[in-house]
């Protein structure tokens, strides 16, 4: 083993951590850059929606109250500029990945570019979904009490959390996550459930929907059943 | 909104009769068994009682299949039998149009409303087509204050039996009452009278494509005319007696429909109620007479099933809208003991109807969830209202529902309070 031997490998890895140094030096400075950007645009976003009174109109347009029914317990303005912030803070990491100007970093990069308009559009059909089968529930919730069926808790947890596999279903085949798996699953899940509900209503629950359809039909043709004039 | 809603076909009519110093509006779909009695009644009243005005009589239909449209124009008036002190110097025209619009009993009024202004009416009386105790008096009473003594608009007064109209007893008097300081005993009836002006100020609002064109329209009518300061009377009418509403009706949306509007009109005029009025009686025309009034069986079981059911089922949705202290805690306690033992008492359930219109303010849940929620609330308080009132008399009905005023008025200011501040997160009992 002569002299070369030993030295060429450790020259080769310091000529490298050289020529990276400064990129690396960057990609930190960026990120602590991003970091005190993001700090400093959430606190003043939050800060001035405060002052405009942004969290009173979210009062009054019943968004705070949708925040709230989503676990979201925080005040919009402080949301707001938070949400400023991580797009700072996001922005700052994707800058300094690309100042470290590899390979690696670079096709991570390009990857991350081109995945994230599927991500941003999973996320829309999520959160959208996530709205509709809560809105749903409590509909189906609503109008099933006010027809006085017993059991409505039930059947409208199930309505939402039909609602809430499709969409999953959807969200999931967005990202292409073994989307021909999911949406398999979800057609022979969803055709199995109600195929299933169809026939045991229909052997065991005859009588049952004769009834009520009975009744029901009975209260129309005679009018208020409890016999008062409401208006 | 003044936009074009008058048949094209009935241009040519109204040109021919020019002008009418009375317009009496008649709206109607399916009612060909009772309108011709409420026509000729209403014939009948101008001829006898307005002999040297000009008037009209106006149908506005929503497309019957019965045959109403006939029924109307057909009606026909015995002349010799009214005992006409004065022959009339004009006839008494009639027609019959289609309405446009969302069907509904808004959308007739609005062509009615529309028909009144072309002719330069200066009074406009509207009755329902499905009145089966009309009489020509009516027409006096709810058309001469406004053409003799100036005022804009005139409810009516009616007897009815102590279990009928549950929703005007139970929330519309007594929150219009409360809020606008003006006690309007029917505030809903459906009959009225109305100034020219009173017309021309409801044709400029843009409402008629909302609730306001359907069930919503006669707390619409008398919340612009209170919240606005016209000049307002009550007439006494007697009984009102009319045929059994659409059996199709849906009690939560109608429900939804006049309680939402009383609640959007709550936002439209904040400034008029959130003043703090004291409470006002109006003057009262017509002599006051008894006359017996129809019985009504109540069959409270059903509704005090459906009270249980949706303490117990909504729990999730009601969480979320009552703010009050220990409402949510007391109606839960009601839900377990029974409504019909008298516990959904006024206090409570002016708390309860207070909530409801602040969580509309908010925005807590979507509209017509939070409205069509309240449908389970109110059968329990209809079946407590029932129990409670089982022997008494219709005076002593009277002055309970004079005792539930007082319980409005009484969280009035409470309720100003918190509409003013801003939503406390999740502020639930």
């Amino acid at each position: 083993m002569n002299q070369n031997d030993f030295f060429e490998p450790i020259a080769r890895v310091s000529q490298l951590a050289l020529r990276l140094l400064p990129h690396l030096t960057a990609s930190v400075v960026v990120i602590i850059a991003g970091l005190l950007l993001g700090w400093f645009v959430r606190v003043l976003v939050s800060r001035l929606l405060a002052l405009l009174r942004f969290d009173l109109l979210c009062d009054r347009l019943g968004i705070s109250a949708m925040l709230a029914r989503g676990g979201l317990a925080t005040r919009p303005s402080r949301l707001t500029g938070g949400l400023f912030g991580g797009i700072i803070v996001v922005t700052a990491t994707l800058l300094s990945l690309a100042s470290l100007d590899t390979d690696l970093a670079n096709s991570l990069l390009t990857r991350f570019g081109n995945f994230l308009p599927t991500v941003f559009t999973a996320v829309v059909i999520f959160i959208g979904g996530v709205l509709a089968a809560k809105f749903l529930q409590r509909g189906v919730l609503i109008a099933l009490v006010n027809a006085e069926i017993a059991g409505a808790r039930i059947v409208s947890g199930a309505a939402g959390i039909g609602v809430m596999a499709f969409v999953m279903a959807v969200a999931l085949e967005q990202l292409g996550i073994g989307a021909r798996i999911v949406t398999t699953a979800f057609a022979i899940l969803f055709g199995g459930v109600v195929v299933a509900l169809s026939i045991s209503f229909g052997l065991a629950g005859r009588d049952m929907a004769r009834s009520f359809l009975e009744r029901h039909l009975a209260q129309r043709k005679d009018g208020d059943s409890d016999g008062v004039s409401h208006l | 909104m003044t936009g074009p809603v008058l048949d094209p076909n009935l241009h040519g009519e109204l040109q021919a009769i020019g002008s009418s110093d009375i317009v009496v509006g008649i709206p109607s779909w399916n009612n060909a068994k009772t309108i011709g009695h409420v026509v000729s009644a209403v014939d009948a009243g101008l001829r006898k009682y307005f002999p040297e005005r000009r008037s009209l009589i106006v149908n506005s239909d929503g497309g019957s299949k019965d045959g109403t449209p006939d029924a109307a124009m057909k009606a026909v008036v015995d002349e010799q039998a009214l005992l006409l002190a004065r022959h009339p110097l004009h006839p008494v025209h009639r027609l019959t149009t289609l309405y446009r619009g969302i069907p509904g009993k808004g959308s007739a009024l609005r062509t009615i409303f529309q028909v009144a202004r072309r002719l330069q009416a200066k009074a406009c009386a509207i009755f329902d087509s499905d009145l089966r105790s009309i009489t020509p008096e009516w027409v006096e009473l709810l058309v001469r204050p406004v053409i003799e003594q100036g005022f804009d608009y005139v409810a009516p007064y009616y007897l009815r039996h102590k279990f009928d109209g549950t929703i005007t007893n139970n929330i519309v008097f007594p929150l219009t009452r409360a809020l606008y300081g003006r006690a309007i005993r029917q505030p809903i009836g459906g009959d009225f009278g109305f100034s020219g002006r009173l017309i021309a100020s409801y044709l400029e609002k843009d409402v008629w494509d909302s609730d306001v064109a359907r069930f919503g329209v006669d707390i619409w009518l008398t919340t612009v005319a209170v919240a606005e300061r016209h000049r307002m009377c009550q007439a006494y009418l007697g009984a009102k007696v009319h045929d059994p509403k659409d059996p199709g009706a849906d009690l939560s949306e109608m429900l939804m429909q006049v309680v939402g509007s009383v609640f959007d009109l709550m936002e439209t005029y904040e400034r008029a109620w959130s003043t703090g009025q004291e409470s006002e009686s109006l003057p009262l025309f017509g002599f006051h007479f008894h006359v017996g009034t129809e019985p009504v069986n109540v069959d409270t079981g059903r509704m005090q099933r459906a009270f249980v059911l949706g303490i117990r089922e909504l729990a999730s949705v009601y969480g979320q809208l009552f703010t009050s202290n220990g409402l949510w805690a007391r109606l839960q306690q009601c839900g377990t003991e029974g409504a019909e033992r008298g516990r959904l008492n006024d206090d409570l359930w002016a708390a309860l109807i207070y909530d409801f219109a602040l969580a509309h303010h908010r925005r807590v849940l979507p509209r017509t969830h939070l409205l069509k929620s309240l449908t389970p609330l109110y059968l329990g308080r209809v079946a407590s209202f029932v129990a409670n009132h089982g022997e008494s008399s219709s005076d002593e009905v009277e002055a309970s529902l004079q005792e539930l005023c007082t319980a409005f008025r009484r969280l009035k200011g409470n309720f100003i309070q918190r509409w003013r501040e801003p939503a406390r997160k999740g502020g639930h009992p």
